[in-house]
């Protein structure tokens, strides 16, 4: 019944998120990789810069403005505790001096990744991502293992709650002081469970997949095909756009920090 | 179609063989049923059978597995999975895709079938299963009767010629079960041959043509579905019963004592509870029910809420409206965890320490932590707790209750093992074992006996009744027919009545 109703919860919010523009999970998935690629390619603020903008509007457009706030929220805790970190480094070791610049990249990076991963985790179901696998036609031993993970999320979610739930029945203070003061103690009470479970879940998995007959090289032919619309092609090609004109601003403004990461 | 000669069957770095000197045969139009104690070797006798021992784990075989007339040493496992079917005893774990539709096409996906087959194999098997309805829908959104049919459906669509089935009736209602002996029955008469693995044997009257009752890995009888009657193999080998009555109809219901009643109230109240999941029609609705010292049986269909009323009267949800009361005083929602034991599903989620003391002992010391928190907060209250009067603190040493609790759930042997290396069986009876440490004034258990053997089920029965036998109120969630007749003195059943439950409610025993 848990499971259910996590999962219910979790597809449901991926469809009512997704009723303004639905697109297609490849086109979703296609736009994620080609952002990760190009944002490593480009080190200037500036370059960024547009990416970030661009991939700011991409997460606003699907109009989840809680999600994306408490996303927000959390890399701005990181950014802090990072900065904070990196300028006691700096105190401490005159060599490697503090410069905002060359910490803000690696941060635009992280939120243009969470910009264009979140529009893909919050508006396609699991059964679309999974669907859209199988079209890419991959090779068994990149499908298999990405179908299960997937596939997974919900059970995943659903044992992390129980595990927790399972603390507080047995009396467990699971506060943020607690996790501090006792933070070995509460590793190992999430994540023992968690990594048993894991451990025989992908051990039945393996099971089933023998006993179902699949093996490398078998060849897939897919009994469903997917709608991929004109607003898809449109998204691609609007990426392909914003990536050339970050490469351009990237080579003929950009301004490389000398310090820090690029 | 199955035949073991003379098979023993060692498990890498085991010292003693799991199974010695196996001799039968399934043949085509037969079930075949193998029983008998928690670890006596049925689970690697199917193992044997469908090529996983020693495909999958490896080991030592000495003799001869066939299927088909083939040795399962000459066949890969792919081969041997279009011979011989197997269904787990939780068909999820052997779901790949998300939708019903999806699971059933996939094995023929990955066979290259023509899309229009696929499609075809699909319409078909989702017809004759009767699951046609379901087939957009997310496996999560399955019954466990259900995602049996789905996990059938997508085996007999790879048209095996044997099944074989490990605890099948496991996480079934006495409805499903019936329905999966009707459609064992119409296998059968195909002409396929099926082994069936189980503890609960009621179910395979008149179904199973052959009894294996196995013992220490040998087979220690055989013989035709009669021979379960024989009380003292049953004995001996820690089975079931061959006959199970249905008692749900027969139990009375667990109602309050009448207002005009000079004695005071004992037991468990709720009252005007109202709960919804967020966005969704209520649940309950001013719902009031009744837990008296004793073993409650907690009984409705599938989706009727017994989980959800659990949790709320345990507090893991929270309810929008509603009372709750020991002996007749009136207790916070937000302090209900504390006074209320509940044991889920799902043991592995319940083990965290080194070894099984251990767990027991962290389960005292934080029993006594809360104890001692609520003593703390009722003389700051200047108030008097009446529960902790009749259930004072045990101030015995740890270690000596923990070798009582131990001897309860015959764990004794296993002290210093690690909880997440013991069998399903012995989990299970641990974490009753740690929730019994709590010295919960409620306790409710969430199908506390599924997928366990007769000795144990006597064991656990024999547990929940000394508790009630203190004064604890006991709520068991259960489809295990032998356990509510072992145990249960009384019903409470779904849908609740609205307003005060002191009467009997209408009887939808029919239903069940």
């Amino acid at each position: 019944m848990q499971a259910s109703s996590v999962s219910s919860r979790f597809e449901a919010y991926a469809a009512e998120s997704d009723s303004s523009v639905k697109m297609d999970a490849r086109s979703r998935m296609a736009v994620s990789l080609f952002m990760s690629a190009v944002t490593v390619c480009i080190s200037s603020v500036e370059g960024q810069a547009v990416l970030l903008v661009a991939s700011f509007l991409y997460v606003l457009s699907i109009r989840r403005w809680k999600a994306v706030g408490i996303a927000y929220a959390f890399l701005a805790v990181m950014m802090c505790i990072a900065v904070l970190l990196t300028y006691g480094i700096s105190l401490l070791t005159p060599i490697m001096p503090f410069s905002p610049r060359g910490i803000a990249v690696p941060f635009m990076r992280s939120a243009e990744m969470m910009n264009v991963v979140l529009p893909l985790a919050l508006t396609c179901r699991i059964q679309e991502l999974l669907t859209a696998l199988k079209g890419l036609r991959l090779p068994f031993c990149i499908y298999i293992p990405a179908a299960v993970m997937i596939r997974f999320i919900p059970t995943f979610m659903h044992d992390i709650r129980q595990v927790a739930e399972t603390l507080k029945i047995r009396g467990y203070s699971l506060t943020f002081g607690e996790m501090f003061r006792h933070p070995l103690m509460m590793l190992r009470l999430m994540f023992t469970p968690l990594l048993f479970r894991s451990l025989r879940t992908s051990e039945e998995l393996g099971m089933a997949a023998e006993l179902k007959g699949l093996e490398s090289g078998s060849c897939f032919v897919p009994f469903r095909t997917q709608q991929w619309a004109k607003r898809d092609t449109a998204l691609v090609l609007l990426a392909v756009a914003v990536a050339a004109l970050a490469l351009y601003v990237h080579f003929k403004f950009g301004t490389v920090p000398t310090r820090g990461m690029r | 179609m199955i035949r073991f000669e003379n098979v023993t069957y060692t498990y890498p770095f085991a010292e003693k063989p799991a199974v010695r000197g196996i001799n039968f045969e399934v043949r085509p139009g037969e079930v075949v049923l193998v029983t008998g104690r928690s670890g006596c070797g049925k689970s690697t006798l199917m193992r044997l059978a469908n090529g996983l021992c020693p495909g999958w784990f490896k080991g030592r075989l000495e003799g001869r597995v066939l299927v088909d007339g083939k040795s399962t040493l000459e066949l890969p496992l792919k081969d041997m999975s279009r011979l011989c079917g197997t269904l787990f005893q939780d068909p999820e774990q052997q779901f790949f895709a998300l939708g019903v539709e999806d699971e059933l096409a996939f094995v023929h996906e990955w066979r290259g079938l023509p899309a229009e087959e696929t499609r075809e194999k699909v319409r078909s098997f989702a017809r004759s299963f009767g699951i046609g309805h379901i087939l957009g829908q997310s496996i999560h959104e399955l019954s466990e009767g259900q995602k049996q049919k789905v996990g059938l459906a997508s085996i007999m669509s790879q048209e095996p010629k044997a099944l074989i089935l490990d605890e099948p009736t496991a996480n079934l209602d006495p409805e499903s079960t019936v329905e999966l002996a009707h459609r064992l029955r119409m296998l059968k008469e195909s002409g396929m041959a099926i082994l069936v693995v189980d503890h609960r044997l009621y179910w395979l009257e008149g179904v199973a043509d052959r009894v294996l009752v196995m013992k220490e890995g040998e087979v220690a009888a055989q013989g035709n579905f009669g021979l379960l009657k024989d009380d003292g193999l049953r004995a001996s080998c820690g089975l079931r019963g061959w006959h199970v009555d249905d008692a749900r109809p027969h139990l009375p219901e667990s109602a309050a004592p009448a207002a005009e009643s000079s004695q005071p109230e004992r037991g468990f109240r709720m009252e005007g509870v109202t709960f919804a999941y967020k966005g969704q029609a209520p649940i309950f609705e001013h719902a009031s029910a009744f837990l008296a010292p004793g073993v409650t049986a907690l009984i409705g269909d599938n989706g009727a809420g017994k989980t959800t009323l659990a949790r709320l009267m345990t507090g893991l949800n929270k309810a929008q409206s509603g009372r709750f009361f020991f002996d007749g005083a009136e207790i916070a929602a937000s302090d209900l965890l504390r006074r209320v034991g509940v044991v889920l599903q799902n043991a592995d989620h319940q083990l965290h320490m080194k070894t099984v003391a251990q767990e027991l002992e962290v389960c005292l010391e934080l029993a006594e932590r809360l104890e001692k928190q609520a003593a703390k907060q009722k003389a700051r209250e200047g108030r008097e707790d009446a529960a902790a009067q009749q259930c004072p603190a045990v101030s015995r040493p740890r270690a000596e209750q923990v070798r009582e609790l131990l001897e309860l759930f015959g764990l004794e042997g296993l002290a210093e093992r690690h909880p997440q290396s013991l069998s399903g069986g012995e989990k299970q009876r641990l974490v009753i074992a740690c929730a019994f440490a709590k010295r919960p004034r409620v306790l409710i258990l969430d199908e506390p006996t599924s997928g366990l053997d007769g000795e144990n089920m006597r064991r656990i029965a024999n547990a929940l009744r000394l508790l009630a036998e203190h004064g604890a109120c006991v709520l068991i969630i259960t489809h295990d027919l032998e356990l509510m007749k072992l145990s249960c003195s009384r019903a409470l059943r779904l849908p609740l009545t609205a307003g005060k439950n002191t009467g009997p409610a209408p009887h939808n025993a029919d239903k069940e």
